[in-house]
């Protein structure tokens, strides 16, 4: 039960000598994602958590240890060196766990993954999980469980937050994406949802929207076209945020005040998502309709 | 960060785009003698950073004998205002812009036929998509986009230059938006009337001319402490905007200080505030395992504030160590001499040893406050915030 990353995964960590790299290899590794190679030029030959570190992944694939999937934990000056070799290397994803990235650098990358079999998550995102089988990051894995359901979220925290509490209702998750709190991001809510609808083994999809873009606006045409015909269930935050401000998700920005949360809500309860006023809601609301967890029958 | 129309319009004419002849002006003073200066029909403009000036009254038309009333009349909506008085250019009117388009992932070139005050780009517009690099010569699809929208032979060819130009400014300036709305043709060519942009926060550094967007930069002295401070430690994030001034007295309102773990976190924060009445004074994020110093400094930044009534702390299930956040939460209490009503809900990495240090600290400075954890919401911590404050008043 999940899409995009799975148990057969095999992982590179791009960035793995540094701080993030070395937890995130800890944190990904107990969870029992293959963690296959670390990527950081110049240290080749080292080893980290007995992970062999390349300088390259092209060294890497020499050595026999070719990934099939990378995160990159690198500095946001050396993201685009980082996301070619990835793209060059044609992997399965690409997922950029990294923070303020300059607008011209996630335009280039988004230039040199235009046409590629790579998806790119992110940037600024938190990572994947699926839980059970293939957690790509850093976050908790007590939070997550295996189940039906895909989250897909433009916040790390809170998609941590809504499977702590999805859990605790007994309403396990099939793949957890972060799609990236920026205002320009690779996978978007409702290519994420595309995956979601795609895989025989999610009944429903679960989304943490916030202000700014028009990702669940997209999401909305998307489920009034019948590409998405899972059930949807959503909260949006930021309803009541002062429009024009810049807030820590870059794309959290209601710029023109056409993109404020109660529009969002709107769009997406007229496409037929189950749209909730606190996102505590959720797990009731999602049990009720699936079927599954405290709620369920 | 959004930019003055006068910043946009010297960094317009950097990248070879003029503007109406004029002057930035402090003071209603300096404003008559623009006007003066420039003789004839001007517009005395406000620099402020919200758009639509025309129809809040802060952009007036006037001649040099009008010209002060006009800048009294703006001041009375905006009375801390500088001005921009520039003389007005007749002709017909297009549309300009350079923005990023969030499906395809890249800029592009936007121009359209009629312009100003009310124009939607929709509504009749032409997209000239453009490469990441500043390299592609983009004339030839401009100049066919101008030809489509009625311009013809040289007239044409010169709005797609101007554009063109414009382009580059985009990608030199790290931009999100480059809005010259109307661009007017006048005798010597085309003439950036009314001007935007907005550059990446995350671009600041690497613009070509960083003077220009620090001069008359709308940040408060919080907002700058917050950067100055996150730019010389770098763990974890510390993000602080301004939202109530601290000059505001609406009566009634129930401002509050607010401080989060987490982006999306803050923006539900904002919700939950809102559904008790609350007004949030300020947004102040702290994550991504700061250090306890950079709590401090945060929690100072808002706990100094003159107008709140409260604090209201929140964090998503944080992966950071909650405790180092607590120890940095007591420090800038004790450095601002904090006394008020106070809710911390928190929740997640070493929550409890958190809860328990903040729990003493305001129960042995004889606070009222609640401290919460994952049992509860954001919205239950609000209600409480709201219950404290209630009874404080009573």
């Amino acid at each position: 039960m999940s899409f995009l990353a799975n148990a057969n995964t095999k992982l590179s960590v791009q960035g793995a000598t540094g701080q993030l790299g070395r937890t995130a290899i800890q944190v990904m590794r107990a969870a029992g994602t293959s963690v296959v190679a670390g990527v950081t030029p110049g240290k080749g030959g080292e080893r980290v958590e007995g992970v062999p570190i390349y300088d390259s992944i092209r060294d890497a694939t020499a050595d026999g240890n070719r990934p099939d999937a990378s995160i990159a934990f690198v500095p946001a000056a050396f993201v685009l060196d980082a996301a070619r070799e990835a793209l060059e290397a044609q992997l399965d994803f690409l997922v950029l766990m990294v923070d303020a990235v300059p607008i011209n650098t996630v335009l280039s990358i988004m230039e040199l993954a235009r046409g590629s079999r790579t998806c790119v998550v992110g940037p600024n995102t938190p990572g994947i999980v699926s839980p059970g089988r293939c957690h790509v990051g850093a976050l908790r894995q007590e939070a997550f469980s295996p189940g039906p359901l895909a989250v897909l979220s433009r916040s790390g925290g809170m998609m941590t937050t809504l499977c702590h509490y999805l859990t605790a209702a007994g309403i396990g998750q099939s793949t957890c994406i972060g799609v990236g709190g920026d205002a320009i991001v690779g996978t978007d809510l409702t290519e994420a949802a595309r995956m979601a609808e795609a895989d025989p083994e999610t009944h429903g999809i679960c989304v943490f929207g916030e202000v700014g873009t028009y990702q669940e606006e997209r999401l909305a045409a998307a489920i009034r076209a019948r590409e998405i015909t899972k059930p949807v269930f959503a909260y949006i935050a930021g309803v009541h945020a002062t429009p024009g401000k810049r807030y820590s998700h870059a794309g959290a920005h209601d710029a023109e005040g056409t993109s404020g949360g109660a529009r969002k809500r709107q769009v997406l309860s007229d496409a037929g998502v189950v749209v909730v006023n606190r996102y505590l809601e959720l797990p009731v609301a999602i049990g009720s309709r699936l079927g599954v967890g405290a709620a369920g029958p | 960060m959004q930019l003055l129309e006068s910043q946009a319009k010297r960094i317009l004419k950097g990248a070879g785009i003029n503007s109406p002849r004029g002057w930035h002006c402090s003071s209603r003073s300096e404003v008559i003698a623009a006007a003066e200066r420039l003789g004839g029909s001007v517009y005395v403009k406000a620099q402020v950073l919200y758009g639509d000036r025309a129809s809040r009254g802060v952009v007036r038309k006037a001649l040099p004998g009008t010209a002060a009333q006009a800048a009294d009349a703006i001041r009375s909506v905006e009375p801390q205002c500088d001005f921009l008085v520039e003389e007005e250019v007749p002709g017909a009117h297009w549309y300009l812009a350079v923005v990023i388009d969030e499906l395809e992932r890249r800029r592009e070139i936007v121009l359209g036929a009629g312009a100003g005050a009310g124009f939607d780009p929709r509504d009749s517009s032409i997209r000239v998509p453009m490469a990441s690099t500043v390299e592609d010569n983009l004339i030839p699809a401009l100049e066919e986009a101008a030809a489509a929208l009625g311009l013809k032979g040289s007239e044409a060819r010169k709005l797609a230059e101007t554009a063109a130009r414009a382009g580059r400014l985009a990608h030199q300036w790290h931009t999100y938006v480059v809005e010259v709305n109307p661009i007017v043709r006048g005798q010597d060519g085309f003439v950036a009337v009314d001007a935007k942009i907005e550059i990446d926060d995350y671009s600041r550094s690497l613009v070509p001319e960083p003077n220009i967007i620090a001069r008359h930069e709308a940040r408060t002295d919080r907002e700058r402490k917050a950067e100055e401070y996150h730019a010389l430690d770098h763990r974890g994030s510390l993000r602080y905007v301004q939202l109530q001034p601290e000059d505001d007295d609406s009566p009634g309102a129930l401002v509050v200080g607010t401080h989060s773990i987490g982006g999306g976190e803050s923006m539900v924060v904002f919700d939950a505030l809102h559904d008790y009445g609350l007004v949030p004074a300020n947004y102040c994020d702290t994550s991504g395992a700061p250090s306890k110093e950079k709590v401090a400094v945060a929690a100072h930044l808002i706990a100094s504030q003159p107008h709140i009534s409260g604090y209201y702390f929140a964090s998503c299930i944080a992966s950071q160590p909650l405790s180092v956040t607590a120890q940095g939460l007591i420090e800038g209490w004790e450095r601002a001499d904090w006394t008020g009503p106070t809710v911390v809900r928190i929740a997640g990495n070493e929550e409890a040893e958190a809860a328990d240090l903040i729990r003493t600290w305001l129960e042995a400075h004889e606070l009222p406050h609640a401290v919460l954890g994952r049992d509860k919401d954001e919205w239950d911590a609000a209600q409480a915030l709201l219950g404290l404050l209630e009874g404080v008043t009573a």
